[in-house]
């Protein structure tokens, strides 16, 4: 289970995060739903060490990381996709699921991995010898998830899985996530800019604006009408200087 | 601090300086007035660089390769010639800006560290030419007998000039070369170079030639070195290839960099500390270059916008600030109406693409696409990620020439077009991303857009005309109307990278309507939008629409595509495979099979 208590989270004078508290639990696909610069980003970033929370508390299963350096935390299991498709362009997309494999000290066999990865994009395996940079969007996306998942983590961080991408590869990469996290004790925390899409996946919601959660519920919850009218009010255009 | 900061750039504060200055000359001792002159020729050196390096992006490790040709030029039409010291000078820098001019040819082709070593290379080719050309520049023992100032031997036209009078030439040159600057930077030209900074591509799309830019911006950083290389000889009457070395090109860039690149006033704050920081370490002795070093290195650590960072003065790039009290109060509109008097109404096409075929080294991204765009109408492009789409307005803006095809806009074929030559056309375009200028603000960005529609010159920019004003002015109150239109007024003078990723996208789509486009594609714009962005969008869209601009939008949003677009037309690997209305498109199989897929409709 991953707990976040209280976390507050800031770029100099620049509030992003502010005091957020929630709960991703296994088995179970979260959705951290908000306007641009409402923080979702920020929070994602706090969870996997890569900026340092300003205060309040992360908890994976009981255990307080909040000091400790992103590369452990990525011992513990959190990977972290981030936003603006960060591979390595150059190499083969077979080299990067090679790199993304020795980030972490490897168990098992890389050649399951691979057979595994190609199995669920199988276009992947038709390009595994095509530069990443000449990808389209949609296998880019679909290869920085297998670079992520490579090692089977149990804590899946997932910034803005859709954007800009058809919505085939849309429900594609959604199927993918669903089962992922059907298999074993997995916690996926995804952040989307549309409710209406990220429930397409998300099992509970949590409602992002200016740093602060506005709003949260399952899924059942959310998609009500009632829901549906306040979160788009909550939703609407982000303020800046705030 | 900023108050510090504001005083110390303040107009009217630089005027009562120099003024006392140059009063205070006549006071002061000849090796202080001597300290001040070097000063001001420090300061036209580090305004020359940053306009190359700070402002036009271009790195210069030769700059003192401009400065000695202006000094040798000037010495030797004096001394060998007698040509008159006002033209001598003038000469050099004129010279020098020839020379920069030509530099640009092979410089304007490469870019970062090759781009540094050329200039590297280049300092140093004029370096050995001074040292080699013995019967030229007297070789490494240096040309003496310069006429100068200091040893009161240089003249105008039988008037002898002192120690204290040059000074006083020197500043009211560096104030005209300041003035003239500031007003030139402002401009439309000011943002041309720093576009072509930030993004050569970007730049091009709003018809801005890298190539031209560049030359401009060789050619006058290289004559205002060359017009301080032209006063440093007269100063101090002894040139030798020594005072012209990679060390005082690697000073320049520093004294830029100290100051603060892109910040004209910084540039000031830079020479002033460099001139006199060497002549206080002389005390440490045999530690002096340890001490300079460790200067610089806590300088660029602490400091990584400079001095003028710390005094957050911070060079704006249009004339807002000083035009501000012109509104003339009627209503701008944002766009002009387009009818079909230059061909292209509503029943023939404004723009007809043939048979576009596109290849990358074998590798096939449109195989012969056909569409006709027309006034007033908008067309929706959709398809699969990699299906072609931003190939093709990549191919119809110019940064691709196509394998094969033609593009017949307005009686002619464009294929092949450089992206500037396009977008002067009138045919505009936005990118995934959006590429603005994060330093500029909203209102300069949006300004940016305008560019191919300035008719003022260079010159008359830079002297700030009454037409180069009454231009400035109009679009400036274009800009607000569409900064009205778009709901951007409240971040009008908001630096763009402090504003969130909606923001920026709407800003970037009123800087394509600035441009008052015929043609304007849009891809992806609604990418990363919220609902409440998407709205704003829509009706901007619509309403450069109702001005009679042809649009094309590619997008993955069908709800947004369905409120605007009359015609969509759906790619699959570089081929179309579906043309028509959206109801029409979402029920269509292969649309279905290669596209939406079954998820789509379900939540459509």
């Amino acid at each position: 289970m991953l707990e976040v208590r209280n976390l507050q989270v800031s770029y100099g004078a620049i509030d992003a995060v502010r005091g957020v508290s929630l709960t991703a639990r296994p088995g179970s696909i979260t959705a951290l739903i908000g306007a641009n610069g409402a923080g979702k980003s920020s929070l994602m970033r706090a969870i996997s060490g890569v900026t340092p929370a300003k205060g309040g508390q992360i908890l994976l299963d009981g255990k307080d990381i909040t000091r400790m350096p992103p590369h452990e935390r990525a011992r513990m299991g959190v990977a972290h996709a981030m936003e603006g498709r960060r591979i390595f362009h150059q190499h083969t997309v077979e080299e990067n699921l090679i790199t993304a494999w020795h980030f972490r000290k490897p168990q098992g066999s890389f050649k399951a991995a691979l057979e595994s990865v190609y199995g669920n994009f199988p276009i992947l395996e038709q390009r595994r010898s095509a530069k990443a940079g000449t990808l389209s969007g949609g296998q880019q996306q679909m290869l920085i998830l297998s670079m992520a998942t490579l090692h089977a983590p149990r804590f899946v961080l997932l910034d803005e899985p859709s954007l800009g991408l058809a919505p085939i590869i849309v429900s594609q990469i959604f199927e993918f996530i669903k089962g992922y996290c059907a298999q074993g004790d997995r916690v996926v925390l995804l952040s989307e800019q549309m409710a209406s899409l990220a429930l397409r996946v998300a099992d509970f919601g949590y409602v992002l604006k200016h740093g602060q959660i506005v709003f949260e519920g399952t899924r059942e919850v959310l998609t009500s009408d009632a829901a549906a009218e306040l979160s788009s009010a909550y939703l609407g255009a982000a303020k800046v200087k705030e | 601090m900023k108050q510090l900061g504001q005083f110390l750039t303040n107009s009217w504060t630089l005027g009562a300086l120099a003024i006392a200055l140059a009063i205070g000359a006549s006071y002061a001792d000849t090796g202080t007035v001597q300290m001040w002159s070097f000063v001001v020729i420090n300061i036209l050196l580090a305004q020359s660089i940053n306009l190359l390096t700070g402002i036009n992006g271009q790195i210069s490790l030769g700059h003192a390769g401009f400065f000695a040709i202006g000094a040798y030029t000037s010495a030797i039409v004096l001394k060998s010639w007698g040509v008159p010291f006002p033209i001598a000078v003038a000469l050099a820098g004129g010279l020098a800006a020839v020379v920069g001019y030509l530099l640009a040819g092979p410089a304007g082709r490469v870019r970062e560290f090759y781009l540094a070593m050329m200039s590297l290379a280049f300092g140093l080719i004029v370096y050995e030419l001074a040292r080699e050309l013995r019967g030229v520049t007297g070789g490494v023992m240096g040309m003496r007998g310069i006429p100068s100032s200091q040893i009161g031997t240089l003249q105008i036209f039988g008037w002898t000039i002192d120690t204290i009078t040059y000074f006083r030439i020197l500043l009211a040159v560096l104030i005209v070369a300041m003035l003239m600057l500031r007003n030139f930077v402002k401009s439309h030209y000011g943002r041309a170079f720093y576009a072509v900074h930030v993004s050569e591509i970007a730049a091009g799309s709003l018809g801005i030639s890298q190539a031209a830019t560049k030359r401009a911006a060789y050619a006058i950083s290289g004559g205002l070195a060359g017009l301080a290389g032209g006063f440093y000889a007269h100063m101090i009457g002894y040139l030798t290839p020594e005072s012209f070395g990679l060390m005082r090109s690697v000073e320049i860039l520093v004294m830029s960099i100290v100051g603060g690149l892109g910040s004209l006033a910084g540039q000031a704050f830079g020479a002033i500390l460099f001139t006199y920081l060497p002549q206080k370490l002389q005390a440490f002795n045999d530690y002096q270059y340890i001490v300079y070093g460790l200067i610089l290195v806590f300088i660029f650590t602490l400091l990584p916008k400079g001095l003028a960072g710390l005094l957050k003065t911070q060079t704006r790039y249009s004339k807002f600030d000083q035009l501000k009290g012109m509104d003339s109060g009627a209503a701008v509109a944002p766009l002009s109406i387009k009818r079909g008097d230059e061909g292209g109404d509503a029943d023939t096409p404004l723009v007809r693409i043939e048979n576009i075929k596109m290849e990358f080294s074998g590798l096939r991204a449109l195989a012969g696409v056909s569409l006709d765009l027309y006034r007033g109408r908008i067309t929706a492009l959709v398809g699969p990620n990699g299906s072609g789409k931003s190939t093709l307005v990549n191919v119809v803006s110019g940064i691709y020439t196509p394998t094969a095809g033609s593009i017949h806009y307005k009686g002619q074929d464009i294929a092949g077009w450089p992206a500037h030559r396009v977008a002067q056309a009138g045919i505009t375009r936005t990118f995934q991303d959006p590429r603005n200028v994060p330093s500029f603000t909203v209102r300069e960005n949006i300004l940016m857009g305008a560019h191919r529609r300035y008719r003022h010159s260079a010159i008359a920019a830079a002297l700030n005309t009454p037409q180069a004003k009454r231009e400035e002015r109009d679009f400036l109150l274009r800009v607000d109307a569409l900064m009205r239109a778009a709901g951007l007024l409240d971040y009008a003078d908001t630096i763009m990278s402090e504003l969130p990723y909606g923001i920026q996208r709407l800003a970037e789509v009123a800087r394509a309507l600035a441009s008052d486009p015929e043609l304007l594609f849009l891809d992806e714009p609604a990418a990363g939008l919220s609902e409440v962005e998407s709205g704003l969008l829509a009706a901007l869209i619509r309403l450069a629409r109702d001005h009679g601009v042809a649009t094309m939008i590619i997008d993955h949003h069908m709800d947004f595509l369905a409120e605007l677009a009359e015609e969509v037309i759906v790619f699959e690997a570089g081929e179309e495979i579906y043309r028509g209305d959206m109801d029409g498109m979402r029920a269509n199989p292969a649309v279905i099979q290669a596209y939406l897929g079954v998820e789509e409709l379900a939540h459509a």
